[in-house]
Parts: C-alpha cells; structure tokens; sequence
C-alpha cells in the first residue's frame, strides 16, 4: 500500500504538466551534487520539498521518503556489518553519507517519476516508435490498477489463513487475465494512438527556476571545491 | 461544437452484415446472422448468457479471428468497404468491453481522449462538460468508477470520429443513477450521429434508445422492432417472480449476536473527509444484512472494516474471529488453482453451489457466475460464523444472478450470517435488515 500511495496517490496534477527533459536535467544535476558532497544534496532536497509543497503533494514526498528509507538504512548498515567483519574502524560520517546519497538519490529519481509529463513522453517516444508509445503509457496504466488488486488480494488471503506461496500464484493468474482483458479492450485502438504536447507554462517556470538554483549550487561546489 | 444529427440523413447504411457465421473448431457460435446498421441508428443485441452476443461484437471487429482464433465466415462491410480484419474495422469501429476500464490505456482520463483523437484540448473539456464527466478528467484512470469509465470511452468514440460504436454490457456493473447516465450517454452520441451496437440483457431499460433488437437463441438471430416483444422480456418478468419465494424470515429475537457496531467512523490517510460516519449495526446469525447505496457511498470500506482489513478512525466493533470476506472480484479470495481443491475436496459442498461439472476445469476458464459460486461455497466451508459479501450479483446476467441468491438463501439457512455490500436491488429478496450508507 504504501509504495502504491509512493507512486500513484494523485492524478494529473499542474505538477505533472511542466517538461520531464528538464526534470531528468535536474536529477543529473541532483545527483552530481551528491557524488561531491552528500551533505550538501540539503539544496537539491529543499528544492524538491517546495516543488511538492507548491503543488500540494507533500504526501508523496513523505511516502516516498519512507519507502525508500528501506533500502538506504540497509545500504548504510550493510556498510557497518562489513567494516565491523573486517575490524576496521567505523567512520559514522561515512555511514551517514551512504544514507543521504542513496535516500536523495533515490528521492530525486522518484521526484522525476512523479512529474512525469505524460504527453511530452508519449511524444517524444513516438518519435522512436508508436509501439514504444503506448506500451510505456500502458505500463503506467496497468501498475496502478495492478497493485490495488494485489494489495486487496493479499488482505484476503490473510483472512484465508493462505500460504503467501499459494497469493502470489494466483496474483500470476490475475495478472494473466488481467492481460488477456487489456488486450481485447485496445485491440482496436492499438495503432490509432496520436500523441500531442500539452504544458502549463506556470509549472515550466518553476522548474527552470529549480533548475537554475541547483545549478548554481553544482557550480559552488566546483568553484569552492568543497568536499 | 457537436452537430445535431439531422433525420433527413438518416437513411446512410453504415454496417452490412451478411450471412456471418462463426465457429470454434467444429462447434458452430453463430449462424447466419444478416442484418444493417443505419447512420445514427442503435441496435440492441440481447438474448440469453453463451448465446453469442460478444462474439457477434468480437467478429464484427476482427478480434474473434485474430485473438481468439475463431472461424469467421460471411461478409462484413462499413460504409461500402468490405472489413476483412481488426486493421481495416478500427477506421470505424470503436469497442467498448464489457469491464470498461479495460478500455482505457492512459493512466488519466484527460490524456486517453487527447491521445486517441485529432481535437484539441479545449473541445475535449467541453465534450465532458457536455457528458457531466468534466471533473474526473485529471483523476488517475485507476480510480474512475466502472461507470465513469464507461462514459468516458464512450466520448472516446465520438472524439476519435469513429462511425460505429459496439457497447458490451454496458451497465452490468452500475448502480441506478450510473445505469441512467450511461444511457444518457449514449443517447446524444445517437443524436451527435453515431450508430450504435448494444449487448445487454436489460432490454427494457434501451428502450428508449433502440431501434431495432436482434435477438440471439441458438446461435440464429432474429429482428424485432420493439423491445416489449423480444423473448427476452418475458423470460425477465417469469424470472421476477421467482425472486419473490426468497424471502427469509425476519425472527433474530432468539438468535445470538455475532457482530456488534458502534458509532464507527473511518476516513482514508491521504483524505479530509469521512467516508463512513457514525455507523451501527447489530448481526445476529442467521440473518442476511443489505448494505445499500450508490457506487462510491463507502460500501466496500465498510466491509473491509468490518473484516478488520481496515482500522476505524473511531468506535466499535465486536466481531467474531472466523471472517471470510469475499471481494467484488471473486478471483481475489480463491487462492487454488482448480475448485476441488479450494473445496478441499468436498464434493457434498460443490454440489450445494451446483459446481459438481466444473470440479477440475481451471479457475482461469471458469465463468464469473462459477467463480462467485466457489469462492461463496469456499468461504461458507471454512465455517465461518460471518461471510461478508461485496456486490455478489454484479457483472451477472438476472440468471446466474438468481443462482447467486439461492446459494446464500441456502447458506443462511444452515446458520450463517451474511452481510451484503450491493447497488442491486435483488438483494432485497433475500435480506432481512438493510442499512442505507
């Protein structure tokens, strides 16, 4: 439930209509920051907190923060388990830096994943191949609708005193059938897709506007060499 | 803008089905089948559950050859043009099936009807102003109601310009209000000019709409101009009143509680309001409760909290330990992949919900109404004291729908407490306490 509400708690917001070819620029940007310095990925982080805030999604930042929390706090101890095997000194700044790159990594991808401007993908994958196209907006339609039936499918299952083993076979056959109905249901629709841009101009200036600021930020690295 | 359909053009032929036959392997589907569609012109397709309605749509469009490996015979032609598959039929063919969110591929409503037509973006505002769907635009796909789903592939069809719209059960899955505004729908897509094909069983509730009726039995059709004449509609009404000796009695006095509900309310994290306010209820066994309302009232939650799959923001429940819940989608309680072992077994429990002939077929090939059958035999076997039911009846034709019924009349009868969460008014046949949400 909680990595469904981490990807896919609202719809197509203002936030969703800028250019996700800026967003993508942000995240190299973002994540080049981190490399430098961990401890200053603070300006990427902010930047991202007040685009969620101005748009009214604070929640997906905070679910998403939780889920990926996950993987970062088993990175970070990972890296304590081995310096303590070896005998070798545990640095806690080091450990702390493994958290923040991987948590604000990780962040600042979902960050991209959230705002994706659909139109602006499809029409830009449609340049490569129509197929492409509508099996990527397809994807986007289908994992949604996916895991609200596995999250239920679960909860019932538990109610059933069922093996886990015995869910996740039957998750396979629904998600079979799930196919099957897809199909019958585009089939006709299938090369008659016509992908167009659409924009806000009000979102693409917020994020020029992040976009600036983090490269400002890259550049004070660089130019103070601060590590 | 839409431009009214003007009845002096009424006349144009847009489809021309001639001596259309389809068979799987040796066993003949359809046979013979001949008839046209006028521009503007609705035909309603009706007749009993396996007679061939949706295979008659599936050939018509190509898919019955190409996915199902049908063996198509006779001749098909739209606007002149002879069809010979799904390619040459999508020039002018728009099919929406039977679970409509199937047929929407864009993850938000907005965006499947400015990537499958040639408007822009204020006309497609201004059509869903137009078909009251303006507000669901820029949800996610995932959450539109089986109703706003349908309505908006419907405007998919006379945004994208297709001549012939082919509409599978269209309200099999809608509460009252949802079936009349799909049927609005439609309607102004008849008067905006397209020509329409309808399955439903529900032949009284297209009356209004239809022009002609191609009844299927046995794999040959026959027209009729009215509704009220159709087999079908007689079947119907003899079908009613074998909803009326359901009844059970209203005697709980003596009975013990099994569930007990004080003042529960309950609102979703990532929402402001509450979506059940204040609820009670008190369920003795062998009682049947019908939880009503529309489609959206907060049914579904209710049972997920009654089941304990979701905690109330505040109040009471006093439930027994044994629940079983069984979701709209029955496939998400069956957990075997044959139903003689979801029955462990137990023939004497198959025979009960009249599945003795489908003990070993798949669960992937079993019928919606088998599937239902055996996950309510499934869950009755467990011996649960308290069987929660979501809409049981949804997405059945009124037969497999009475079947349903009399299995649960059957149920309570042997000691178990039912509560039912549906839009159908059926359930009012078997329940002895409703509460309205």
């Amino acid at each position: 439930m909680l990595l469904s509400r981490s990807l896919f708690l609202y719809g197509l917001t203002e936030s969703r209509m800028g250019s996700t070819l800026i967003l993508i620029l942000f995240a190299i940007i973002s994540i080049l920051i981190i490399i430098n310095n961990p401890f200053l990925s603070v300006i990427p982080i902010t930047l991202i907190t007040i685009y969620y805030i101005r748009y009214s999604m604070i929640k997906q930042l905070l679910y998403g923060a939780l889920v990926v929390a996950i993987p970062s706090l088993w990175m970070s101890l990972s890296n304590v388990l081995t310096l303590y095997i070896m005998a070798k000194p545990i640095d806690i700044f080091n450990v702390l830096a493994i958290f923040i790159k991987a948590e604000v990594g990780a962040l600042t991808i979902l960050f991209v994943m959230h705002n994706i401007n659909i139109f602006e993908l499809s029409y830009i994958s449609q340049l490569l191949s129509k197929k492409l196209t509508f099996t990527i907006i397809l994807l986007m339609r289908v994992l949604p609708h996916f895991l609200k039936e596995a999250y239920e499918m679960i909860y019932i299952h538990k109610l059933k005193n069922e093996k886990m083993w015995k869910t996740l076979a039957m998750l396979f056959i629904r998600s079979d059938e799930i196919i099957a109905f897809f199909t019958e249901g585009l089939y006709l629709k299938r090369n008659h897709i016509n992908p167009k841009l659409l924009y806000r101009k009000h979102t693409l200036l917020i994020q020029l506007i992040l976009i600036i600021v983090n490269i400002a930020g890259l550049v004070f690295i660089k130019q103070f060499g601060i590590r | 803008m839409p431009i009214l359909w003007c009845n002096s053009l009424k006349k144009q032929e847009v489809l021309e089905v001639n001596e259309l036959s389809v068979s799987a392997y040796d066993r003949p589907i359809l046979k013979n089948i001949t008839f046209t569609l006028n521009l503007g012109e609705a035909l309603l397709i009706t007749g009993k559950s396996g007679c061939g309605k949706t295979t008659l749509l599936r050939a018509l469009t190509g898919i019955a050859k190409e996915l199902y490996n049908l063996n198509v015979v006779g001749k098909i032609k739209i606007c002149g043009e002879k069809i010979h598959s799904s390619i040459e039929a999508s020039k002018y063919i728009h099919y929406v099936v039977q679970e409509p969110w199937f047929s929407i591929s864009a993850p938000y409503p907005i965006s499947e009807l400015f990537m499958y037509s040639c408007k822009n973006q204020q006309y497609i505002e201004y059509l869903a102003k137009t078909f009251s769907i303006y507000h669901k635009l820029w949800e996610s796909s995932t959450n539109l109601s089986a109703g706003e789903a349908e309505r908006i592939a419907l405007i998919e069809a006379f945004a994208s310009d297709k001549k012939i719209v082919l509409i599978d059960e269209a309200t099999s899955y809608l509460d009252k209000k949802s079936k009349e505004l799909v049927v609005d729908t439609v309607k102004k897509l008849k008067e905006y000019g397209l020509s329409l094909i309808i399955v439903d069983h529900n032949v009284e509730l297209w009356s209004r709409i239809a022009d002609n009726i191609l009844y299927i039995e046995d794999g040959y059709a026959e027209i009729f101009n009215n509704v009220y004449e159709t087999p079908i509609y007689h079947q119907l009404l003899s079908l009613r009143e074998k909803y009326r000796v359901l009844k059970i009695n209203k005697n709980s006095e003596d009975r013990d509680t099994i569930l007990e509900v004080y003042d529960l309310w309950y609102k979703y994290p990532d929402s402001d309001n509450y979506i059940i306010k204040s609820f009670n209820i008190n369920a003795a066994s062998g009682e049947v409760i019908w939880i009503k309302g529309s489609s959206g009232s907060g049914k579904t939650t209710l049972l997920k909290l009654l089941a304990g799959i979701l905690k109330p923001s505040r109040g009471y429940i006093k439930r027994p330990k044994n629940i079983q819940f069984i979701p709209e989608n029955p496939l998400h309680y069956i957990s075997n992949p044959i139903a003689i072992e979801e029955l462990r077994n137990r023939i004497e429990v198959a025979r009960l919900v009249n599945l003795e002939g489908s003990l070993y077929t798949p669960i992937a090939f079993l019928s919606s109404g088998e599937r239902r059958r055996l996950a309510i035999a499934s869950a009755f076997m467990r011996q649960s004291k308290l069987l929660l039911i979501d809409e049981p009846t949804v997405g059945l034709d009124p037969w497999n729908a009475l079947n349903i019924l009399n299995i649960i009349h059957r149920l309570v009868k042997n000691g178990s407490t039912i509560i039912i969460a549906s839009h159908s008014d059926d359930i009012g046949a078997i329940a002895t306490n409703s509460y309205e949400v």
